[in-house]
């Protein structure tokens, strides 16, 4: 894997703690020592989240159907962290976007596992904005979980895809409370709704935005009215997520 | 009087085939006095089948599958269990862990789910709360913080717990514990109630996973028996201090089973080439040095190698077999399973089939017994419960594997220690088991792999014929009903050949039918093994039968038979090869001092491998080097000359 990868395999509480097991346990613990860790930590989601990993399933089908663009394809050292850094920007754009798209910030924190990279990240409702923390350790207790990947992330921060149909599609999944999922679905499911100059995929080819244009035209999810605005920095992506795991830090 | 005349002249040859007998004692094809006096009693019949007493079709399966309940698998986010792995193998469609909806081509024949026995079932256990897992402390922590939301530190805290070796001795699920009877109870009952005598066979079986320093030395154990048998014993383990690593100790475990129940089991030896030289041991295994009892026993129990599966194909390596244009075929020989160690060149020769085979010969020999006497099959060791190993249809080996536009891109191991590099698109869409039997039932098909008449396909459902006789003529490769000649002139695959009549050198009737979904066949090869007088070992290929009117070249080989493959849009045509190849083939070099074993390999046309078809479907560019095309292939069991 890359130096993305590894850079979060090295942090990664889960990852590091998987990584223990193929090095120290006893042969027939775990009798296929293959894998790297990243995957173990992803496997034990399908358990601890039931049927987390049918995101995966879900990111499948729309890249095959080119609803999404495959997330990185690129297996070079990420030598210089800018494949995270370009993550952890979508990540904070996320956060503006759900904080953007609510007509009333709900006081719900949540945190969301991007499952390729198994990176948490958590969003603190304050004081009527959410606060985001890129690379968290992990979900506080009792917090709403959300479980997705990489190029979901990156299409709604982008504005080409809206959250609620994420939801709807399985790209996706929410864990926690009956009350906590009804909150944000109700609050944030307009989040990333395609806005003015933002509806065409650059990542897709011309036969996908085709795809695209005539899938909308089928299933109409995105019915809630969107607002042009523009994308700029988050600065709680700033001030937890920059600093604490920039490049210069890895 | 034309009766009568065609009455006696098949029984003559019947007969002729019994006496002459060089054909060893099968159940198949074997006659005696008793069944020629019924074959002269009976009528002839106008139906050519009436009577016939052999296998009429193979059996298409799978010996070698995990579900949820193997650690590893379950580790890695397999929720599939034993009931949803048969579910899939006799035709359901079901939800593939990653939430995809998948369906066989075909259903299968029969099934072998093959759990590793460590710690059988402890996942699923401790995410449905159940008892066992409750009424310890520490199990009940981690089920109460994952039903609280702490599940993500639940899921470290049990990690932990393992690689430390603090994990509670109550919850390890070893024989001897309620938890383990408990697993292996579920699993016998799934296999319970999905087997259905005729129509698919659900076997009861397990997988004993030796694995010491990271080199691969499984067995998979299949049951013959039921429930009432099955389940007077639990599995042999490796973890100490109930189980041991060496196959020697595990024997012991098949001999006590048999011998408290009057039961049968077997067992097939995992594809070796993850071994690092440890699978086919010729002087020594554990530190022991090899004798008369070693050979025998693993004769004995060891009836079956898994040649292929979805960790490579070992029936050959190109650097043992330089003169093999095939041998090179998705080929695993970067290290051992974890990648802890490199391969070293030394190694190849104890881990391949074929070198195997021939230095059984030697063993043969040195010992009286051929240690490597085994039949081929091939089966997928996939950790998700689905034993989908159709290029086109191939859900992987784990879950991380499953369809998904990324597959193609990451490692499957990565030592970063060793240099030891294994990508995702090299594992293999293969294979699955053929079996001639007479009848899809457990005692039947056991039957059939204990007399070794199976073949391995990396995944196509071909129809390979296999005979082994003195008398087999050109003329019995045009009869519609081969197998009617073969079963009647010799032995099919599996089977011996003893002491050459004078004169005469084995001769070999063989057929083989593309998969009726599938691409057409290329050719019918015979490889041949050999033991000279001078204690050396010798192999070489044969094409025996092959498509057009391609003619051998100088070097005696025949040309490619071409390539219609797309790549891009993963598509092939069958405007070359054959839907069926048959002949007769006599060995020219034959020397009947000698030992030697001869198997088939039928060849396909070049087809998309599952990684064109990804391509295809995500539109993703695969890496530099990723191998898009395949020659699928079939592997018979040899058939054995013993001078």
């Amino acid at each position: 894997m890359g130096g993305y990868w590894q850079h979060l395999q090295a942090v990664s509480r889960l990852s590091l703690a998987a990584g223990l097991i193929l090095v120290a346990s006893p042969p027939a613990v775990l009798a296929c020592g293959y894998h790297d860790d990243v995957s173990m930590a992803r496997g034990m989601m399908n358990w601890v989240y039931p049927d987390a990993l049918h995101v995966l399933g879900a990111i499948s089908t729309a890249v095959a159907e080119r609803r999404l663009p495959p997330s990185v394809n690129n297996t070079a050292p990420d030598l210089f962290g800018s494949r995270y850094r370009r993550m952890a920007e979508a990540l904070g754009r996320f956060g503006e976007a759900l904080g953007e798209s609510a007509d009333r910030m709900p006081a719900l924190s949540f945190s969301m596992v991007l499952l390729e990279p198994m990176l948490w990240t958590r969003y603190e409702a304050a004081g009527g904005r959410l606060r985001t923390q890129v690379h968290a350790t992990g979900p506080k207790a009792g917090d709403l979980v959300l479980v997705s990947g990489e190029a979901v992330i990156g299409e709604i921060a982008a504005g080409r895809l809206a959250t609620g149909e994420a939801i709807e599609r399985g790209l996706i999944r929410l864990y926690g409370s009956e009350s906590q999922k009804a909150a944000f679905v109700g609050a944030f499911r307009s989040a990333g709704s395609a806005r003015p100059g933002t509806t065409e995929p650059t990542a897709m080819s011309g036969h996908a935005a085709q795809s695209v244009a005539a899938r909308e035209a089928a299933m109409p999810l995105q019915s809630v009215s969107i607002t042009a605005r523009p994308t700029r920095q988050s600065t709680a992506f700033e001030a937890d997520g920059a600093l604490a795991c920039g490049p210069g830090h890895h | 009087m034309i009766r009568t005349s065609r009455h006696g002249a098949r029984l003559a040859a019947l007969l002729a085939s019994a006496v002459a007998l060089p054909a060893f004692a099968q159940d198949t094809g074997t006659l005696d006095q008793k069944k020629a006096e019924e074959a002269l009693r009976r009528p002839p019949a106008y139906s050519p089948y009436v009577g016939r007493d052999f296998p009429t079709r193979p059996f298409f399966g799978d010996t070698h599958l995990h579900t949820s309940f193997s650690m590893d698998a379950g580790a890695f986010g397999a929720r599939l269990g034993p009931r949803d792995a048969y579910r899939f193998a006799r035709g359901d469609e079901v939800t593939a862990s990653t939430g995809q909806p998948v369906k066989l081509s075909r259903p299968l024949d029969f099934l072998v789910v093959a759990d590793h026995s460590d710690n059988m079932g402890f996942f699923p256990d401790l995410f449905a709360g159940k008892p066992e897992v409750l009424a310890d402390p520490t199990g009940r922590q981690w089920y109460d913080m994952i039903q609280s939301g702490k599940g993500a530190d639940a899921a470290i805290a049990i990690i932990v717990a393992f690689s430390h070796a603090t994990f509670p001795k109550d919850l390890m699920y070893s024989p001897g514990t309620p938890a383990y009877h408990s697993a292996w109870k579920a699993t016998i009952d799934a296999a319970e109630e999905f087997n259905d005598p005729g129509r698919f066979t659900a076997f009861i079986g397990y997988e004993w996973t030796s694995n010491t320093n990271g080199n691969n030395l499984h067995r998979n154990v299949i049951f013959r028996d039921n429930a009432d048998k099955a389940s007077q014993v639990e599995p042999f383990t490796v973890y100490p201090p109930y189980g041991s690593d060496n196959p020697v100790e595990l024997w012991k475990w098949m001999q006590a089973y048999e011998t408290k129940t009057g039961g049968n089991v077997l067992a097939i030896a995992h594809n070796g080439n993850l071994s690092n030289g440890l699978m086919f041991p010729v002087v020594e295994a554990f530190g022991k040095e090899l004798d008369r009892e070693y050979v025998e026993t693993r004769a004995k129990w060891e009836r079956l190698y898994e040649t292929t599966q979805t960790k490579g194909t070992g029936e050959a390596h190109p650097f043992l077999s330089p003169n093999d244009e095939f041998a090179a075929f998705e080929i695993w020989d970067k290290g051992n399973l974890d990648g802890s160690v490199a391969k070293k060149k030394e190694m190849l020769e104890f881990e391949y089939a074929r070198s195997a085979l021939k230095n059984g010969l030697k063993l043969e020999k040195e010992l009286g017994t051929n240690p490597y006497k085994f039949g081929l099959i091939g089966s997928s060791d996939a950790h998700n419960g689905l034993a989908a190993m159709e290029e086109d249809n191939f859900f992987g080996k784990t879950v991380p594997q499953e369809p998904s536009p990324r597959r193609m891109m990451e490692a499957f191991v990565d030592n970063t220690k060793t240099g030891v590099k294994i990508m995702d698109w090299e594992v293999s869409a293969s294979g699955y088991a053929a079996v001639w039997a007479r009848e899809n039932t457990r005692e039947s098909l056991w039957d059939a792999m204990e007399r070794k008449e199976t073949y391995a396909t990396t995944g196509p459902r071909m129809i390979v014929r296999f005979f082994g006789g003195w008398d087999f003529e050109a003329r019995d490769a045009e009869d519609r009903l081969p197998a009617n000649i073969g079963y009647s002139k010799g032995v099919p695959m599996g089977g011996d050949l003893r002491r050459a009549p004078g004169g005469k050198v084995p001769t070999f009737l063989v057929a083989a039918l593309k998969d009726p979904i599938g691409a057409n066949l290329d050719r019918y090869q015979i490889v041949k093994g050999w033991l000279d007088k001078d204690g050396n070992v010798h192999e070489k290929v044969y094409d025996v039968a092959w498509s057009g009117d391609r003619q051998p070249g100088s070097d005696g080989k025949i040309p490619p038979v071409g390539n219609t493959v797309d790549e891009a849009n993963a598509t092939w045509t069958n405007t070359i090869g054959d839907p069926e190849l048959i002949a007769v083939w006599k060995d020219p070099e034959f020397d009947p001092t000698q030992l030697a074993f001869y198997y088939g390999r039928v060849i396909e046309i070049p087809t998309p491998r599952w990684t064109a078809y990804d391509g295809q479907r995500f539109g993703v560019k695969p890496l530099p080097g990723t191998a898009m095309t395949v020659a699928e292939r079939a592997y018979t069991s040899p058939i054995w000359y013993t001078p």
